[in-house]
């Protein structure tokens, strides 16, 4: 089995919702998760931001919806770190 | 429900906006109440009935003004900044976080804006009210409503003088003067 556990998204966003609030709304549907925000340009309207999420087993369509539900655009998927889990039927 | 009003108010920064109607409309509410009422108390009329009438006929008349007019004007001022955010992003943001704020928002700030007036008319006519269902009271019932307007456009003020920072008292006093100013223009004015 497949799992997500890092993901970067470079995400053009709004000035609302802030930094804050953006990651924690995006740290809500990810439970156990670690995400960190990192503003990369200012412009009048919007903001160029890194996100990055790590945690173990992320969903990417839950990341993504919450992302686009806040206003944000995904630009790129940066970085992304996965991990195949033995099936545990395989093993059993 | 209160989450989704909060997470749509921090998204638009309208918490000033809610605040500016609630005590625009509140102090219109509240001076109109006190002008019905000094008006009514030099014209000498004693019936209850027609009191109030008159005056929940202007409380209605102002919730409706402040519900009708905020809401044209803020579903425009929304859709206009939905608008500059959608250029700026270069994206449609209908069913954004934005999207549904700028479409709610108006609908909450015009509740507050016709909500705030009527409260306040039907707080200040409640003497007045009470008389015509026979309770006892210590004045008279104009007499009576015209403390309680005074009392509340005072609250109204202490309100602001909280909010804005400044000293609440005087804010409270400021706000007691012009409401007595008001009152002594319309006795001025009976005498003409």
């Amino acid at each position: 089995m497949i799992r997500i556990k890092k993901i970067v998204f470079d995400v053009l966003k709004p000035h609302r919702p802030t930094g804050l609030e953006f990651a924690s709304a995006v740290a809500q549907k990810c439970p156990g998760s670690v995400v960190n925000l990192n503003v990369e340009a200012v412009d009048q309207n919007t903001e160029s931001v890194l996100l990055r999420i790590e945690g173990e087993g992320l969903d990417f369509d839950t990341i993504s919806n919450t992302i686009l539900e806040l206003g944000g655009s995904i630009h790129s998927v940066d970085e992304v770190e996965v991990v195949h889990l033995p099936d545990s039927s395989a093993t059993g | 429900m209160f989450d989704r009003a909060r997470t749509f108010l921090g998204v638009t920064g309208a918490h000033g906006i809610l605040r500016r109607y609630l005590v625009v409309n509140g102090f219109d509410g509240g001076l109109t109440m006190l002008g019905l009422i000094v008006g009514f108390y030099l014209s000498g009329t004693t019936d209850l009935r027609v009191i109030i009438g008159a005056c929940v006929g202007a409380a209605v008349a102002l919730a409706v003004s402040g519900f009708s007019s905020a809401y044209i004007s803020e579903a425009a001022e929304k859709q206009k900044e939905l608008r500059e955010l959608e250029q700026a992003m270069i994206k449609d943001m209908a069913e954004s976080i934005h999207g549904r704020a700028s479409r709610w928002l108006p609908v909450l700030v015009a509740f507050v804006n016709g909500m705030s007036p009527f409260v306040i008319s039907l707080v200040i006519i409640s003497p007045i009210w009470a008389a015509y269902m026979s309770f006892e009271l210590p004045l008279p019932p104009l007499e009576s409503s015209f403390l309680v307007a005074l009392a509340v456009l005072f609250m109204l003020g202490i309100y602001i003088g909280t909010v804005s920072g400044f000293n609440w008292f005087w804010a409270g006093i400021r706000a007691l003067i012009i409401a007595l100013v008001t009152s002594a223009i319309i006795v001025g004015l009976n005498y003409l």
